[in-house]
């Protein structure tokens, strides 16, 4: 039976799996403070801070958000954001950002902290320059949010403290929703629009970036109508490309044309002067859009990519 | 057979003798008679730091070294 339930984090579009978890735990969070410790694992560009962001709204405490990149050991960890934010009495939210690459001592920090326990509070202690500080982590007091884009490189214990989502694949009409979202005081014909989502990459933050350069273009003419002759000069000046594809991956598209019989990774890498991982990274993309194929390691371009020469 | 950290072979005759020492303890009163006021001397610093006559300063930390020790944080008040 589908239960009823009131809308969460509305600035969110889609993500409604998601959004349904996030609430499962909102409810009781409102009697006993509790929200388990949450790790969203997306790529870059899927919207993982700024989900985590409104979860945190949610949650309605004081939030620290913290770049991960610069938390260089745990002794800065405990000094700038234990001892200020977690050791008082006040109820706070810590979204650590690029948790990928939190050093090993932080991660082994927190391992210990964020053990799920019956008392739902852990307590340890750590030593800086001979001094002994004693630390307490409430999960009745404190929730801990972080967004990985890598969830390989983190400990395997210290994601097991966690409650692992992944992003929802978003769909057409969420991309248009967040698209015409951010160009809200634009007038947009639906023709032109629908035209506009084939040309851009399939996540939140290119929609946005695009929406930024499409209000330069309207601010540029003095206008708030961005009609078809407009969107024809956008994507001449602008260069755009089918998918959103860059330079690079139609660089590699070409070759794959050139090779009909297929080719090799280091063949391709070759041709296009790039390392292998990079050309590994390329064809993610590409494969995505089911435009090229990887076929026991010879890459040829599929029905769609031989079309997309011929747009 | 004794073997280096890296698992080869320790060759023969290396390492310090068992008993052979660098330092001997002596009373200053008998190194007195060969001494002048200004003969230099050479000492150890953990003897010197022993009797008090040098400090082991704290590593100092640069200016530089704390500004890239700062955590990239920022609050945002959601209880309001």
């Amino acid at each position: 039976m589908k239960i009823a339930k009131e809308k969460i984090m509305s600035e969110v579009v889609g993500q409604e799996k998601l959004k349904r978890k996030f609430n499962f735990h909102i409810k009781p969070f409102a009697k006993n403070g509790i929200f388990p410790s949450t790790l969203l694992n997306a790529s870059m560009g899927e919207g993982k801070t700024m989900i985590l962001k409104s979860l945190a709204k949610e949650l309605g405490k004081k939030t620290a958000i913290i770049n991960c990149a610069s938390v260089k050991n745990a002794n800065v960890f405990v000094e700038q954001v234990y001892q200020p934010y977690l050791s008082s009495g006040e109820p706070f939210t810590i979204l650590a950002d690029e948790f990928q690459v939190l050093d090993k001592t932080t991660q082994s920090l927190l391992l210990t902290m964020l053990t799920p326990n019956k008392e739902m509070f852990n307590e340890t202690s750590h030593t800086i320059n001979g001094v002994s500080i004693p630390i307490r982590y409430d999960m009745r007091k404190h929730t801990f949010l972080a967004a990985t884009t890598n969830i390989e490189n983190l400990l395997q214990p210290l994601v097991d403290r966690f409650r692992v989502h992944a992003i929802e694949k978003y769909t057409e009409e969420d991309l248009r929703t967040i698209l015409k979202k951010e160009v809200s005081d634009l007038f947009i014909t639906e023709s032109v629009m629908s035209d506009i989502l084939r040309y851009i990459r399939v996540n939140p933050r290119s929609c946005i970036m695009f929406a930024q350069d499409i209000r330069q273009a309207c601010l540029g003419e003095g206008t708030k109508v961005f009609n078809q002759n407009m969107w024809e000069d956008f994507k001449y000046t602008l260069g755009l490309r089918l998918y959103g594809i860059d330079a690079l991956e139609e660089n590699l598209l070409r070759i794959l044309n050139d090779h009909p019989a297929g080719i090799r990774l280091t063949n391709l890498a070759a041709n296009l002067r790039l390392d292998n991982k990079t050309v590994q990274r390329i064809e993610r993309y590409l494969m995505y859009h089911d435009l090229m194929l990887n076929l026991n390691g010879v890459r040829t371009l599929t029905k769609k990519g031989k079309e997309y020469f011929n747009v | 057979m004794t073997r280096n950290k890296d698992g080869s072979i320790r060759k023969r005759g290396s390492g310090r003798t068992k008993g052979a020492t660098s330092l001997v303890s002596v009373r200053f009163g008998d190194l007195k008679p060969f001494l002048g006021e200004d003969s230099q001397i050479i000492v150890g610093r953990k003897f010197l730091e022993a009797i008090g006559f040098l400090r082991s300063e704290p590593k100092v930390i640069s200016q530089v070294e704390k500004e890239t020790a700062r955590i990239d944080l920022s609050i945002i008040d959601f209880s309001k």
